[in-house]
């Protein structure tokens, strides 16, 4: 068996809900003087997490609201370091989790894409060479260079996809946007996604479409309270939440 | 730690680069004068205020002009980027939520187009110095390592403004209060050998040696004492290692303050 591109060790990460009167001065002052605490309210997001992820698996990650799916992707992304325990990344990681909101709304897809490619150290090169394709494959036609503030969220989304699908990274991280966009750009996406898979890319999918982890995916990962509660083919782990969904019904 | 920190900064170069020209194009975007901004509205502060304090000064418009210009830029540099670094993490959150960038790259781009502008002034100062007749003297040869160590300087309070901000939001408000009154406790508009009790103010103010560093050589012509090269040295360094401690202590938690 290959090395593990992601390895997570243990993981814990204690999050911090930091409530707004903690950061101003009478916030401060009243919490000094013991008339309204300000102590942050804090609360394991994730709790000892472990997990090899490989080559050319797609892994769908479940799991009901407020059961760390997001924040798992995030430590995977690296953007948040987990309290306790190891994340170990072996490879390119790109996350589809939130490009948006580094977009600049008043630079053109075009510049948009140099951003990108700034943000994620792809040299202006490789950018400058994919960006055809890249246009190509939003299908933005004349939009493409016209100020990101004016796109539609389908067309932005578009963009986004683009960018992260191009360049065939190790490991791509999915929360939730394959169901945006038009019928033809979906198909498009899912043969992009497709063919990410067969290069042997993994991609970890934080989705609420059962039926895209069943369709996509080669391996499931039931999350619930921050725990890992199944792990393992699909079809298994989509059952077993219905389960736990039934018996939280009952 | 903080090594590695300015290592990985320095790898992002073509985000910095992107940072540094998004400060400009904010600031000069959509106006008819674009950037010849950059020159007029200090050449307007100084036309302004040259006449109007060198009347009450009573000293010569041009000798005076040039003392308040030269450390008028030095304190600008200071203030405005320090402020404006108040608000590289809170008001780019979602390079810290979003994506892994290093985030000693946000202030540090404010640091480097602050000291853009500040060579800009510079210029803008040895162009009026020739119009209004002063003297160049050797002594302006060691301004090169003036502005050196005021970027140094500058690029510590940075670090500090830009950490408080996110764990204080009131700092800002606190931060241009200090410079406000800041600006009238150096000796700016004022000379401190002339300044009576005011003189003890300069005594004892941490901008100054920073202030003397350009003041002394353009309009002076001479070299600083070695003692305000070592105090300013000193202070710049004592900044920067405490910032960048700082810096690299706190940007864990910066996410869930945003």
């Amino acid at each position: 068996m290959s090395a593990p591109l992601l390895s997570l060790r243990d993981v814990g990460l204690r999050y911090q809900l930091v409530q707004d009167d903690a950061r101003t001065m009478k916030g401060r002052v009243l919490s000094a003087l013991s008339i309204r605490p300000t102590k942050p309210v804090e609360f394991w997001a994730l709790n000892g997490v472990s997990l090899d992820l490989r080559k050319g698996e797609v892994v769908g990650i479940i799991g009901p609201n407020g059961a760390g799916k997001s924040t798992l992707l995030k430590l995977m992304a690296r953007i948040l370091e987990p309290t306790v325990g190891t994340v170990a990344v072996n490879g390119e990681v790109r996350p589809i989790l939130d490009i948006l909101s580094t977009m600049n709304g008043t630079l053109t897809g075009r510049q948009n894409a140099f951003l990108y490619a700034a943000i994620h150290r792809i040299p202006r090169e490789r950018m400058a060479e994919a960006l055809p394709k890249i246009e190509d494959f939003t299908g933005l036609g004349p939009f493409f260079d016209v100020p990101v503030k004016t796109y539609s969220s389908g067309m932005a989304t578009r963009l986004s996809f683009a960018l992260a699908t191009q360049f065939e990274p190790d490991i791509v991280l999915i929360d939730e946007v394959l169901a945006v966009g038009d019928e033809s750009f979906a198909r498009k996406s899912y043969f992009r996604m497709r063919k990410l898979i067969e290069s042997g890319s993994l991609v970890v999918l934080v989705t609420h479409s059962l039926g895209q982890v069943e369709q996509l995916c080669n391996r499931a990962i039931l999350l619930s309270g921050g725990k890992v509660r199944a792990d393992g083919m699909p079809r298994d782990v989509i059952a077993a939440y219905q389960d736990s969904l039934r018996v939280g019904a009952a | 730690m903080i090594v590695s920190d300015f290592r990985e900064a320095l790898a992002y170069r073509d985000f910095l680069g992107y940072l540094v020209r998004q400060q400009f194009h904010q600031r000069y975007h959509g106006s008819a004068l674009g950037l010849l901004w950059a020159v007029l509205y200090p050449l307007l502060t100084f036309v302004s205020l040259a006449f109007v304090f060198s009347y009450v000064n009573n000293w010569d418009v041009r000798d005076y002009g040039v003392y308040f210009f030269s450390g008028y830029i030095v304190w600008n540099f200071i203030a405005n980027t320090t402020q404006g670094a108040a608000d590289a993490i809170t008001g780019q959150a979602s390079f810290v939520t979003s994506v892994r960038v290093p985030k000693l790259v946000l202030p540090l781009a404010f640091a480097i187009a602050g000291a853009i502008d500040f060579l800009l002034n510079c210029a803008i100062l040895a162009v009026l110095m020739a119009l209004l007749g002063a003297r160049f003297s050797l002594a302006l040869l060691v301004t090169p390592v003036s502005v050196l160590i005021i970027c140094v300087f500058v690029l510590g309070l940075s670090l500090i403004a830009a950490v408080a901000q996110v764990f204080f939001r009131d700092f800002k408000f606190l931060l241009s209060s200090a410079f406000f009154l800041g600006f009238f406790l150096s000796p700016i508009l004022w000379k401190a050998e002339t300044a009576g009790p005011l003189a003890i103010v300069a005594a004892v103010n941490p901008v100054v040696p920073f202030l003397r560093l350009v003041q002394w050589p353009v309009w002076k012509g001479v070299v600083p004492d070695p003692s305000v090269f070592g105090i300013a040295t000193a202070v710049a360094l004592a900044t920067l290692i405490g910032g960048a401690a700082l810096f690299s202590h706190t940007q864990r938690r910066f996410y869930y303050y945003l």
